[in-house]
């Protein structure tokens, strides 16, 4: 089953060790959302509990998300944090014997989204597990993890996939190459992201944020403040704003580097009309913006102010 | 009565103005014709919502379930096909939604299309005679005759908020007896002053350039409320300094008032009267730069920044200098 796990050898590794009975301690899997993590925990649950029988009940009942013996826990909302209760709970259950096999497995997906109190209440467990529990902490970046936390587990890194395997999933959803090359570029090494920009149209917020960069060379706040407030997710838009503005300073540089290849035109006169000390002011101010992107701040505000900084002059 | 008319499966309550909102609740709560059910959206998921709305009376008496702060319900997965299942004429079990936020998400819409929806907006101090006609019902409610003036020492007391001035009725009956007159020196004797500053006034007067007016309001903000105040506070002036850029500069480029009008959603008087002179008060290249500070005010008081009093006051100070 660890076999299916493609491009992260080293956390291969380390899931070897765990199902091999080696290793228990708690693991902290580190690495961007959609590369993999979840899905090599569950895959070393697999190679764990079935021994390598490919008919093994195991196998279907954690495909479903129904085994007994495996609980995941995750933000009930994106962005949210979770919550002591939820904490307790898990706890509670890691404490109680396995029902199918020799371990349970707990997977907290979201390890960077622990309260501050349901971080604190996990502190004894992950200290001294209970020996019939593994535990797996997945978190996109460890400094977003409680110290307290990161001390008590083994670190793991997941790498970025490369572009070649993403373009290869998301073939088989799609028969438009360059859509699939863009996608993959957008997603920085993550086939979930990937897969979602390709499934959910988010594609148009990218148009949405060029539209942005168009209207503010018309230098007027009053339309450009007003496609700011109509732009439906602010987070994910700057996500590709900046893959824009890395296009818009490749294009004359190194053109096959672009990520937006479907676009080339449109951003070649985009260059040319902004300007390089504008585009300059452009990357500075975004990654000014960047600072703050998990900060409970007035994203478009700052997104206003950053454009307006550049465009109204 | 809300039990004659037929309202489909869904009546959907919301707005700002708590006082309608409580008040729907309860009309929910006092259904005597089926079994009730009141319920907190906060904290709850939807999952467990389902589940109690699916449930039957054991005598099969239709059922009403009241949810409110239906707003704060976590998640959507499963009340959303539910919502879209439901039979807009099945009325068995009927669900008060009270959705304490102006703007409704599209979940509480579609349920609101499957039944009924009242709007409850905050009153906003400047619509007198809304609030007139919705104290004077209350008072009737309550069997007591206004004098004249007595809405407007309400307002001055207690500001454009229904719920305060109405327990303030409630407390006049014992002053002037059922169905007795109340007078202004009736509303003196028993109201006790409100809050006297609101945070939008504290970034009215920033925007005025009324540097003392602007440090008094603060002032009394935080004695009233605490060190909390700063993020309203903050809010306040973010909006304020948009409405201002974007008002300059469509001054700048000779737009009249109605052209502002419509870009603020505002009556052209009050564009003449109150938006224009305060924008004039102020430069684009300016308004920009105080943007910037915002930003990094916006970001030092939702972290943990020291002495944030201090560094609300100065940028309160920097719009207004």
């Amino acid at each position: 089953m660890l076999d299916k796990v493609r491009e992260q050898p080293e956390a291969v590794r380390f899931l070897e060790r765990v199902v091999g009975g080696e290793l228990t301690c708690p693991l902290l899997l580190v690495g961007q959302e959609g590369v993999g993590r979840k899905f090599s925990v569950l895959a070393a649950a697999k190679q764990s509990f079935s021994k390598g029988d490919a008919n093994s009940p195991h196998i279907l009942q954690i495909d479903h998300g129904a085994h007994p013996d495996v609980t995941v826990i995750a933000p009930e909302i994106p962005g949210k944090e979770i919550g002591i209760k939820e904490v307790r709970k898990v706890i509670e259950d890691a404490y109680s014997f396995p029902s199918l096999v020799p371990s349970r497995y707990v997977i907290i997906d979201g390890a960077d989204w622990l309260s501050t109190a349901a971080a604190n209440a996990m502190l004894k467990t992950l200290e001294e597990p209970p020996k019939t529990t593994r535990f797996f902490l997945l978190a996109e970046q460890s400094s977003d993890v409680l110290p307290t936390i990161r001390s008590r587990c083994g670190l793991v890194r997941y790498q970025p996939l490369s572009e070649a395997l993403i373009v290869e999933h998301l073939d088989q959803h799609t028969a438009d190459p360059t859509k699939s090359l863009v996608c993959a570029r957008l997603a920085d090494g993550s086939v979930g992201r990937a897969i979602q920009y390709l499934g959910s149209g988010r594609l148009a917020l990218r148009d949405q944020m060029t539209g942005l960069l168009e209207k503010g060379l018309g230098g007027d706040l009053s339309s450009l403040f007003s496609a700011v407030n109509e732009v439906s997710s602010l987070k994910l838009g700057l996500r590709f704003l900046e893959h824009l503005l890395r296009d818009l300073v490749m294009l004359p540089l190194d053109p096959t580097r672009l990520t937006n290849v479907d676009i080339v035109e449109k951003l070649g006169v985009l260059r040319s009309k902004i300007g390089e000390r504008r585009l300059g002011r452009l990357v500075t101010n975004l990654a000014n913006v960047k600072q703050h992107h998990r900060a409970p701040v007035n994203l478009a505000f700052h997104v206003k102010t950053y454009l307006a900084d550049v465009f109204s002059e | 009565m809300a039990g004659k008319k037929r309202t489909g499966p869904f009546v959907v309550a919301f707005g700002g103005e708590d006082y309608f909102l409580d008040r729907a609740v309860e009309l929910g709560r006092s259904r005597k014709d089926r079994e009730v059910v009141v319920l907190d959206g906060d904290g709850m998921t939807d999952h467990d919502f389902v589940d109690i709305c699916e449930m039957r009376a054991f005598d099969g008496t239709d059922r009403v379930v009241v949810l409110d702060n239906a707003n704060k319900l976590k998640g959507d997965k499963v009340l959303k096909p539910y919502i879209e299942a439901k039979d807009p004429q099945d009325d068995s079990v009927i669900i008060i939604a009270v959705v304490r936020s102006d703007k409704l998400s599209d979940l509480w819409k579609a349920a609101a299309a499957k039944g009924r929806s009242d709007s409850y907006p905050k009153l906003k101090p400047w619509e007198g005679a809304k609030l007139q006609k919705h104290v004077e019902k209350e008072a009737e409610r309550l069997k007591l005759t206004l004098g004249k003036g007595t809405v407007a020492a309400f307002t001055y007391f207690l500001g454009a908020e229904l719920r305060p001035i109405v327990n303030e009725l409630r407390k006049l009956i014992y002053v002037v007896g059922e169905g007795g007159v109340v007078e202004r020196k009736h509303v003196a004797m028993v109201v006790a002053p409100a809050m006297p500053a609101q945070p939008w006034e504290v970034a009215d007067a920033a925007a005025e350039k009324n540097a003392k007016k602007a440090m008094n309001l603060v002032s009394l903000l935080y004695k009233s409320k605490g060190d909390g105040v700063c993020i309203p506070i903050t809010a306040a002036l973010l909006k304020t300094v948009e409405k201002l850029i974007v008002a300059r500069q469509m001054l700048d480029k000779g737009d009249g008032k109605e052209i502002l009008a419509a870009r603020f959603d505002m009556h052209p008087f009050r564009v003449e009267k109150y938006l224009i002179p305060l924008a004039q008060k102020h430069t684009v290249p300016r308004l920009r730069v105080q943007m910037k500070h915002l930003c990094k005010l916006d970001a030092q008081i939702k972290g943990p920044a020291q002495s944030k009093r201090t560094l609300v006051e100065l940028a309160v100070l920097s719009i207004a200098a």
